[in-house]
């Protein structure tokens, strides 16, 4: 997927940037999309290369990112407009499709996609069991049997297995 | 699906900043179920820093820090142990999810948390000549420090309200409504002061109580008809 933007021949001319993803794939991006990443602004103001290469994001998250940024660098578009966007961004998305975008939001540092994408993983995790967010987290764990039985002790208000889900 | 994989390679933990972004937005409940999940997560969620991201976000922020018990007490008991059954207790007020209870009979006071263990809290107790502070997590029971109260009061109301660090009472100097003051203590430097009360307290006024209002330090007055609500908006400035 290839974003333009193109606002006229004069600002199309130097204001666009050109984003590589880890696993190769180019996408054109406005300048003033890609300034809405605290680190894309940066590196745009130390080099004159127009050519970005992230060695961290693949090319489906990286589409997600440059989706939401365009969106949000339109100023034709009302702000309570952004934001229905933003809810419809996050919605039907899998937990992990989610994890790497709030990981691309941490290298791009894009504020307030973080805030949006790390609420929507926090309603998902919601009545989940500990199993669970292990396993989504790919976390393992280094509790001993006994350590673990004793934290869950101490805290057996939090644990009706009743509401508990596993997927 | 092949290139999450490719990520999943690079990538293996999230940030600590991200998680916390994450796990401030989760319901206390699920937090506590998820200090189980390994001991980093243990670490993040008891931290000093998710508590206070979490307060930030919690819907409920009425009452910022503390609240106050007020009468004689004779014994403390520490957040970790265990209340006997037989004990009446009365709820005193909470904050933060701290939970405060006295028993008046006895003269206890008892603190919990019944979700995290936080040493910051200080507690409040006082009669008409002293106050004494205590930080109930560290001092284990002992009066940190105690200060003397110069005049004799009479209160109002026997919990206080926290206000820019600082508790507030409503008191009276005299029993003479008109000489309605508010005493405070200053929760940082450990003093004891007083600001001055609304300016039209009257003797037709029967009630006296403080509270906050739009972030200001406010006064609600009643009488027979009706409530009388003064903002101070310029701390300590009656005039305000």
């Amino acid at each position: 997927m290839v974003t333009t933007d193109e606002k006229g021949p004069l600002t199309a001319k130097k204001k666009s940037v050109i984003i590589r993803s880890c696993d190769g794939d180019e996408f054109l991006v406005s300048e003033s999309a890609a300034v809405l990443s605290t680190s894309l602004k940066k590196i745009l103001e130390e080099k004159e290369d127009r050519l970005i290469h992230l060695s961290d994001i693949d090319n489906k998250t990286l589409a997600m990112v440059i989706a939401y940024l365009s969106t949000h660098a339109d100023d034709g578009l009302s702000d309570d407009l952004k934001r229905s966007f933003d809810q419809e961004f996050v919605s039907g998305k899998e937990f992990d499709v989610l994890k790497y975008l709030v990981l691309a939001t941490d290298t791009l540092q894009v504020t307030c996609l973080c805030y949006t994408v790390a609420k929507k993983m926090a309603d998902i995790m919601k009545n989940k069991l500990v199993e669970w967010v292990r396993r989504e987290f790919d976390i393992q764990n280094d509790y001993t049997p006994e350590a673990e039985a004793e934290i869950r002790r101490l805290d057996a208000w939090a644990w009706d297995d009743r509401q508990l889900e596993d997927d | 699906m092949e290139s999450n994989k490719k990520a999943a390679v690079v990538v293996v933990q999230l940030p600590t900043e991200i998680l916390e972004e994450i796990l401030s937005r989760l319901r206390v409940k699920d937090l506590i179920r998820f200090k189980s999940v390994c001991k980093t997560w243990c670490q993040v969620i008891s931290s000093q820093h998710l508590i206070q991201q979490h307060l930030n976000k919690s819907v409920f922020r009425a009452i910022h820090y503390e609240r106050w018990v007020f009468g004689p007490c004779k014994s403390f008991i520490t957040p970790k142990e265990k209340l006997p059954r037989d004990n009446l207790m009365e709820f005193v007020g909470s904050c933060d999810g701290l939970v405060c209870r006295y028993n008046r009979t006895q003269g206890i006071i008892h603190l919990s948390n019944p979700a995290i263990n936080d040493d910051e809290y200080k507690l409040i107790i006082g009669n008409t000549s002293h106050m004494h502070l205590i930080r109930p997590y560290i001092d284990n029971g002992s009066w940190k420090s105690t200060q003397k109260i110069q005049k004799t009061y009479r209160y109002f109301e026997r919990i206080g309200t926290l206000y820019n660090g600082t508790v507030h009472w409503p008191v009276n100097g005299s029993y003479a409504l008109s000489s309605c003051t508010i005493l405070s203590y200053d929760l940082q430097q450990e003093t004891i002061g007083e600001i001055p009360g609304p300016p039209m307290i009257r003797q037709t006024h029967h009630s006296f109580t403080i509270g906050e209002v739009i972030g200001c330090l406010s006064a609600m007055l009643l009488n027979n008809k009706f409530y009388e609500i003064w903002v101070m908006k310029e701390y300590g400035i009656r005039e305000s």
